[in-house]
């Protein structure tokens, strides 16, 4: 088993061995307003998205070989 | 006239039943010098039970096509003498009974060109449309089959299937065809001509030909000329420019949308010429699925592959593709085409796109994981279920571009186990807020996804504006988790409770 599985699996266990009890009041509770600066984006996915559009931008207009 | 409506003049009607002795080898040995990529188009008339076939011989002056592509022939060849052509139809009844409706499986077109006096005819399948063997419910994944009607002897028909055809490398070669297939999946026509698409290249068979083929520069030509969009992926190392990505994520993003790319590959060649080894690019229309894939779990445990979730492009076994050379309907194994003979994609949409499929994954696993470390429990099984598989690592992803209309369609009749629909009024909101089209990322778990093809929820992101730079949650349109729904709205986001608590069926634009 790997880390990750054995992780889910204990999270899992755990969800299970707490049966959280159903949250009837949830339901129907007013829209509340997120407040867009809480998402923090990883910097992983920033450095991804950048390596993407510099390459993208880098071979927008070459043609090379023929089909 | 195309060959499709031009009227024939019959010459056999044959009797293509085993117990007829009825022999696709010796029919094509004998009337077409055994050409074999006809041979597989009776091979596949063959597996859907074909009866019977109708050779028609299409003629220049009924058929304006036939006079307009020997013209480009006798251009380019001077010694050209003519081109016959045939229009061969596939039916399930024995030759000249009634046929009912479905007794029409599809039809193929074999052009013979003379090109010089003293050579011998040279054969092609201009065309042929025919239905995929294996469906939906082979877990095979055709979006791009389209409708034809066929003009034949007794009376006209209704094929369906993807175009398929082949390069007669004098005025159209592997380009042009491939383009052919993928623009006859998009275009209202449901096909192109190669004279319209040489047009547009700029090849008038004197000063510019197509003896080379056609570079990338010439094939979006085509592609703008025609007004279809396109994404690029180039890969060429020889130029220092290497793809930092995994092209077949890229790949996979043009046809889980339902939309048709090119495939471009340099060939293992072991004396290339000066302009390096050969090419070859082939329209990729489909996929196959495994749902018992072992390569999702192994990449992450045995090889080092980083991601944070799985893309449902792990359980793609292959891509169903032509291959002019060969025929119609072949399956390509996903791992079977290396990243170092890969060289271009060129993968269509219907409609203008400012962000790839593998950006708008990375950014929809970034709001999953910062929702469920916000709120990493409900109190409610699956939303619990859910955060913990955001939170480590393990959510398998699969996005696709999507109209408003099959969204809310989709949303409207998805239900939970329990028969639970989402609010109608939050559906009605989106149908207000919601563009014309966006990108919709599903969230699953592994068997959930696989096995009982059913997520977690899904979320919604602009595909008209380029990702912000840094990124900001601008991009989001909607969410909907179990017992949770968000929405975007004058630039802030909303989050309410639903009484939709359970998984619901992934989208499927494709009934079995």
């Amino acid at each position: 088993m790997t880390y990750a599985t054995q992780q889910l699996t204990q999270a899992l266990q755990e969800l299970t061995s707490n049966a959280p009890a159903f949250q009837a009041s949830r339901i129907g509770r007013p829209t509340e307003t997120v407040d867009p600066q809480t998402f923090e984006f990883s910097a992983e996915i920033e450095t991804f998205l950048e390596s993407k559009r510099a390459y993208s931008e880098r071979t927008r207009d070459v043609s090379f070989g023929s089909y | 006239m195309d060959f499709r409506g031009a009227p024939g003049t019959v010459v056999d009607w044959h009797d293509t039943r085993v117990e007829a002795k009825f022999s696709n080898f010796l029919f094509v040995d004998q009337s077409y010098r055994s050409h074999p990529v006809l041979r597989r188009i009776l091979s596949l008339a063959r597996k859907h039970d074909y009866k019977s076939l109708l050779v028609e011989e299409i003629r220049e002056g009924d058929c304006a096509l036939l006079a307009e592509e020997n013209a480009a022939l006798a251009i380019r060849c001077p010694g050209f003498q003519g081109g016959t052509a045939h229009r061969l139809s596939f039916w399930r009844c024995p030759p000249g009974a009634p046929a009912d409706p479905q007794d029409f499986i599809g039809y193929a077109v074999f052009k013979m060109d003379q090109l010089d006096a003293n050579a011998a005819p040279e054969g092609h399948v201009y065309e042929a449309v025919l239905p995929p063997i294996r469906l939906t419910e082979h877990n095979n994944y055709i979006h791009c089959i389209r409708g034809y009607t066929v003009r034949t002897d007794a009376g006209p028909q209704a094929a369906s299937g993807v175009l398929y055809a082949q390069q007669n490398v004098q005025t159209f070669v592997c380009a042009h065809v491939a383009l052919r297939t993928a623009l006859a999946c998009l275009l209202p026509d449901g096909d192109i001509t190669y004279s319209r698409m040489n047009a547009l290249a700029g090849i008038d068979h004197v000063t510019k030909t197509v003896e080379r083929g056609l570079d990338p520069v010439a094939m979006e030509a085509i592609l703008t000329g025609v007004g279809i969009h396109y994404e690029k992926i180039v890969h060429e190392p020889q130029h220092a420019l290497n793809l930092p990505t995994e092209f077949q994520r890229d790949l996979y993003g043009f046809i889980e949308s339902g939309d048709p790319a090119l495939l471009g590959f340099a060939l293992d060649d072991a004396n290339p010429g000066p302009q390096g080894p050969s090419r070859h690019i082939v329209p990729i229309i489909g996929h196959t699925f495994n749902d018992d894939a072992w390569v999702p779990e192994a990449q992450r445990a045995y090889f080092g592959n980083q991601l944070s979730y799985f893309s449902s492009e792990s359980w793609l076994s292959s891509y169903v593709l032509h291959d002019d050379n060969f025929g119609p309907y072949y399956c390509l194994p996903r791992h079977f085409l290396k990243k170092d003979n890969f060289r271009l994609i060129l993968g269509m949409r219907r409609h203008p796109v400012m962000v790839s499929a593998t950006e708008v994954e990375a950014v929809a696993l970034d709001f999953l994981r910062a929702v469920a470390i916000q709120h990493p429990k409900l109190g409610q099984t699956w939303y619990d279920r859910f955060s913990i598989f955001a939170r480590s690592g393990l959510l398998v992803l699969r996005s696709m571009l999507i109209e408003k209309k099959s969204y809310l369609d989709h949303l409207s009749a998805a239900r939970t186990r329990d028969g639970v629909a989402v609010e109608a009024d939050w559906v009605s909101e989106l149908e207000k807020a919601l563009p014309e089209r966006f990108w919709m990322i599903e969230a699953s778990a592994q068997e959930l996804f696989t096995v009982s093809r059913r997520k977690f929820g899904e979320i919604l992101l602009d595909c008209s504006k380029p990702l912000p730079k840094p990124l900001d949650p601008s991009p989001l349109l909607a969410m909907r988790l179990p017992g949770m729904l968000w929405h975007s709205e004058a630039g802030q986001l909303k989050m309410r409770t639903s009484a939709q608590q359970g998984h619901t069926p992934i989208y499927s634009a494709l009934k079995p």
